[in-house]
């Protein structure tokens, strides 16, 4: 009787923990926006974006794609540049390892530890928008980041599964404060 | 005590329901669900069927096997979300119907021991001597009809009050009328006399002794004229109680005050015991108290007698002590002497004690009082430090 209550008690706890982990809110952490030769150079690293149900799912085969996008304002928020891309991993059921396509690179990254292409998935790596800032009037403007997970089309259940719930259905966001040209400029 | 409505009960039952089946379904999915999902993984479908194509990886078509390991993996992919999803609700429901659940407990909690504080409050009430207080009826609790029953008692109790008040002050004044006939009449047999007696030397003519007997007339009816007087003027003062003006005062000293005129021609000791906090009261009355029970230990005492005041306060409570060393009173003495004009005394108009009577229980005091016969004489007044708001309502 008592194994029985403290077993149930147990499962509760658990049940009740993991209802409270589902949700997810990926932050982008260690951005660094510089300028050079009428480019704009953007890295970051998005953070606190995985639990164990997607690391199931990162493993389970599917292609899971992350989609990025950077925008430039202007002091009036007006978008004056933008570059799209993703980053699209999945596991070789086969080989066991994970391919990696970086689409701002446009190629492909072999890796044989999750931790490690998890990382490199979540990572901005040095990416560049080409614009000349110097028009912009009185040289001050901001910088966007946004990461949004796509959903994924599972044939075993015949749908899409949305993968951003994991993410509190919102993707990740990154406003800059107000940036001044010569601050950033190398 | 009796069971809660029919609504209620079964709003009890509604909320029991969902506790229970949020549970049910909370350990029946989450079970279920886990064994399946490890009787699925016992299989160990990918591994064999992985380490199958390396044994045979001459002959089996690669991409085919990826497709084939593809499906084993989303089938036990989805498996594992299912599981999860259903955990998910099943716990979400589980809090949701506890919430329901003790939301419903706390508002009966709440219906339940409101009539009781009001209750109690009302008792409160009583115990101060406040009849027109009556509890707000409540249908759906279980104790309405204890309520019902309060209320009825509390208006028996306030129409035996009004009775007995009216058949006690039919009685005093009947008392009164017959004392004051008496006491009026008794001065009349002087005065008649001592007229008759004047009427006679008056027609006989005799100027010495008329002149003598004119004087001593005199001073009779003067004396009795006074005692008419005095008799009259008490008579007022126990009819017409003043209005009460109560307010906190220093006790220590007004009793200091009060017996010091006292000392010149008794032994008198005064003894506090514990500091005493501001006494809630009519100081006038209260002087009037001591003045009273002062003046009856004086006339109580012989040659070498003495008073002792003790003035106290412990458990909230003030306890006032007038001790003497008297004559003290017989047992019918001590029964009769806060009756209204009763008197051991000569000239008494018996009336004091009972004023004392009367102002100590405005003040919702006490007076108690321990005699022998020829051992002395002890009054003990006590007050309870009653919440002054009740106590103000009640002069009112």
């Amino acid at each position: 009787m008592f194994s029985t209550i403290s077993k149930s008690i147990a499962t509760l706890a658990v049940a009740i923990g993991a209802l409270l982990q589902t949700n997810l809110s990926p932050v982008f952490n260690e951005v660094q926006i510089d300028y050079t030769y009428d480019k704009l150079i953007c890295s970051a690293k998005l953070k606190e974006c995985f639990n164990s149900d997607l690391d199931k799912i990162l493993i389970s085969g599917e292609k899971i794609r992350i989609d990025y996008l950077i925008q430039i304002l202007d002091k009036e928020k007006e978008v004056v540049a933008e570059k799209k891309f993703f980053h699209e991993m999945s596991y070789d059921l086969i080989d066991k390892k994970f391919v990696l396509f970086l689409s701002e690179k446009e190629k492909y990254e072999i890796f044989l530890q999750l931790e490690e292409v998890k990382n490199r998935f979540t990572t901005l790596q040095s990416i560049i928008i080409s614009k000349d800032l110097q028009d912009i009037e009185s040289d001050n403007f901001f910088v966007i980041l946004i990461a949004k997970l796509t959903p994924i089309y599972m044939d075993s259940i015949g749908k899409e599964f949305d993968l951003l719930k994991y993410w509190n259905n919102k993707p990740a966001k990154f406003l800059s404060n107000r940036l001044e040209l010569k601050e950033i400029t190398r | 005590m009796k069971l809660p409505s029919f609504k209620v009960q079964i709003l009890v039952i509604i909320a029991l329901l969902l506790l229970i089946s949020g549970y049910i379904t909370h350990a029946f999915f989450i079970n279920s669900f886990r064994d399946y999902e490890k009787d699925m993984n016992s299989f160990d479908l990918y591994k064999k069927t992985h380490n199958f194509y390396l044994d045979n990886k001459d002959v089996i078509d690669k991409e085919e096997m990826r497709d084939i390991l593809q499906s084993i993996n989303q089938s036990e992919l989805t498996t594992y979300l299912f599981e999860r999803r259903m955990t998910q609700i099943s716990t979400s429901y589980l809090i949701v119907s506890s919430i329901i659940f003790f939301l419903i407990f706390f508002v009966l909690l709440h219906v339940l021991s409101r009539p009781l504080i009001r209750l109690r409050k009302a008792t409160k009430k009583v115990r101060a001597g406040d009849l027109n207080v009556r509890v707000k009826e409540n249908r759906i609790s279980p104790i309405n009809h204890l309520i019902v029953s309060f209320n009825e008692m509390v208006k028996e109790l306030e129409a035996n009050r009004d009775k007995l008040l009216k058949a006690e002050k039919d009685m005093m004044w009947r008392e009164m009328a017959q004392v004051v006939a008496h006491e009026i009449k008794n001065p009349l047999t002087p005065l008649q006399l001592s007229i008759e007696r004047l009427e006679i030397k008056y027609e006989k003519c005799d100027n010495e002794n008329f002149n003598k007997t004119f004087a001593e007339s005199l001073s009779v009816i003067h004396e009795e004229i006074d005692n008419l007087k005095h008799l009259v003027q008490e008579f007022s003062r126990f009819a017409r109680m003043p209005s009460s003006n109560y307010e906190f005062y220093d006790i220590h000293s007004q009793v200091q005050e009060i017996i010091k005129p006292y000392k010149e021609s008794a032994n008198i000791y005064l003894e506090i015991k514990n500091s005493l906090p501001k006494f809630y009261g009519d100081k006038l009355q209260i002087k009037q108290v001591f003045v009273n029970l002062l003046q009856n230990a004086m006339d109580a005492l012989d040659k070498n007698g003495k008073i002792f005041v003790k003035l106290n306060y412990e458990d909230n409570k003030f306890m006032f002590t007038i001790r003497d060393t008297g004559k003290g009173l017989s047992k019918q003495e001590k029964s009769e002497i806060f009756r209204p004009y009763y008197t051991t005394k000569e000239k008494g108009t018996g009336l004091g004690l009972a004023i004392v009577r009367r102002i100590i229980k405005q003040h919702q005091g006490e007076i108690k009082v321990n005699s022998k016969k020829g051992a002395g004489t002890v009054f003990v007044l006590t007050f309870t430090e009653h919440d002054k708001k009740l106590f103000n309502d009640n002069q009112d």
